[in-house]
C-alpha cells in the first residue's frame, strides 16, 4: 500500500486541495480519517457481505469527491459523508428489491459471525437479521442517536412510519435474542 | 416496560456497539485508482507547503546564495576558459607551422633527389653547391622561425642541430663548411 506523508490540515483544507488541485495526498488523508467510521456505519445499515459494504464505501467516496464543490460546510464533513453513505445504502437496497435475482441473492444466507458466547456478537447478529426498513430505522435511532424527524427526512418517510418501524424493530430484536431482552456486552 | 422504550441496559448495549471498522488495505488503492480514472485525482501531486515566515526567509536566503554562488562561479570560470582557448589556439598554430615545415622538408628532400639524379657533368659543380646551399639556408631559416615562435618545442631545436651537424648553415652562421649531409623527415 502506498504510504505518503500525512497532509496536515482541517477537513476543509483537505477537501479544498482535492477539489482545486486533485491532490491525491490530501484525499488519502481525508479517506484515512473518515473511512473506518463510514465503513462501520454502512456495514451495520446494509447487513450484507464485507465486499458489498466496501463497494458502498467506494461509491460513497466517489460521490463525495464529485460533490465537494457543492458542499457548503454548514455541517461537519463526517455528517455529510455519512449522509451520502446512507443514500448509497438505500440505493443498493432499492436495487436489490427491484431485481428479483438480486433479491434472492440478498435473501441468501448472509455472512454469519462465528457463534460465540458474546452478547455483543448476538446483538450484532440480531440487528443484521432484521428486515431492511426496520434495521435502518433502529440503527439510525438507537445506535447513531438520530431523531425521528431527521430519520424521516433522510429516508423520505413520514415521521410516524419511522416510529412504528422502530417499535417493530425493537420487538423483533428482543424476540431474536435468547433472553427476550436486548443485551450487549456486560463486561 | 413498553415495547417502544429501551431499558437503560438495552440503551447502553446499543450505544456501546463499535462505530468504526477497519477497512481492507486494498480498498484505498482501489478507490484512488477509480478517482484517478474519473479525473478527480491527479497522480504525483505534491503536498501543499504551508506558508510560514521562517520557511519564506529560508527560501529567500537560498535564492540569494544561489545567485551569489552562480556569479562567483562565472567570475572564476571565465578567465579559466579564456586561458584554455588561448592554449588551444597556440596548439593549433603549432600544428600549422609543423605542417608547413614538413612540406618544406619534403620539398627539400625532393630537390636533393633531383640533384643526385642529375648526371655527372650536366651541371657545373659550383652551381650544384650553390643550389644546395640555397636549399639548406631556406630550411634553416624556416626552422629558425619555428624555434623563435615556439621556443619550448624541441622539434625546431633538434632540426637546427641536425642541420648544423649535417653541414647546413645556421641562420647566424652562414659560413660554408663544404660538408654534404642528408636530412630525413
Amino acid at each position: 500500500m502506498e504510504t505518503q506523508p500525512a497532509f496536515v490540515g482541517t477537513d476543509n483544507d483537505l477537501a479544498d486541495a482535492v477539489l482545486e488541485r486533485g491532490s491525491e495526498t490530501a484525499f488519502r488523508e481525508l479517506y484515512r480519517r473518515h473511512t473506518p467510521r463510514l465503513l462501520g456505519f454502512v456495514t451495520r445499515l446494509l447487513a450484507r457481505s464485507d465486499a458489498e459494504a466496501e463497494d458502498v464505501v467506494q461509491e460513497t467516496w466517489i460521490r463525495v469527491c464529485k460533490g465537494l464543490g457543492d458542499f457548503r460546510w454548514n455541517s461537519a464533513f463526517s455528517t455529510w459523508l455519512l449522509g451520502i453513505g446512507l443514500n448509497v445504502v438505500r440505493d443498493v437496497i432499492r436495487r436489490n428489491t427491484r431485481h428479483p435475482t438480486l433479491e434472492l441473492d440478498s435473501v441468501a444466507p448472509q455472512p454469519v459471525p462465528p457463534i460465540r458466547h458474546d452478547d455483543r456478537i448476538d446483538l450484532e447478529r440480531g440487528i443484521q437479521m432484521l428486515p431492511d426498513r426496520y434495521r435502518m430505522v433502529l440503527v439510525l435511532h438507537d445506535v447513531e442517536g438520530i431523531k425521528h424527524a431527521e430519520i424521516a427526512r433522510r429516508l423520505e418517510i413520514p415521521e410516524g412510519t419511522s416510529k412504528s418501524h422502530l417499535a417493530k424493530a425493537r420487538k423483533q430484536l428482543r424476540a431474536s435474542l435468547s433472553g427476550g431482552e436486548i443485551e450487549g456486552d456486560r463486561s | 416496560m413498553s415495547n417502544d422504550d429501551l431499558t437503560p441496559r438495552e440503551k447502553e448495549a446499543l450505544e456501546k456497539l463499535p462505530k468504526e471498522r477497519k477497512p481492507n488495505v486494498d480498498l484505498e488503492e482501489r478507490l484512488v485508482r477509480s478517482l484517478r480514472a474519473e479525473g478527480v485525482l491527479r497522480r504525483g501531486m505534491r503536498p501543499v507547503v504551508e506558508f510560514t515566515w521562517p520557511r519564506a526567509l529560508a527560501v529567500v536566503a537560498a535564492s540569494v546564495l544561489l545567485l551569489v554562488g552562480g556569479f562567483a562561479l562565472g567570475r572564476w570560470s571565465g578567465p579559466q576558459q579564456s586561458r584554455l582557448e588561448d592554449t588551444t589556439n597556440i596548439e593549433s598554430s603549432n600544428i600549422s607551422v609543423a605542417a608547413s615545415l614538413q612540406r618544406a622538408g619534403s620539398a627539400y628532400v625532393l630537390a636533393l633527389e633531383h640533384f643526385t639524379a642529375m648526371p655527372e657533368g650536366s651541371a657545373d659543380a659550383d652551381e650544384m653547391r650553390q643550389g644546395r646551399e640555397v636549399a639548406i639556408k631556406t630550411l634553416s631559416t624556416a626552422t629558425d622561425k619555428v624555434a623563435r615562435f615556439v621556443p619550448k618545442r624541441d622539434l625546431a631545436g633538434q632540426l637546427l642541430d641536425v642541420i648544423s651537424a649535417g653541414g647546413g648553415t645556421a641562420p647566424k652562421d652562414t659560413t660554408h663548411t663544404g660538408k654534404t649531409g642528408v636530412f630525413w623527415f
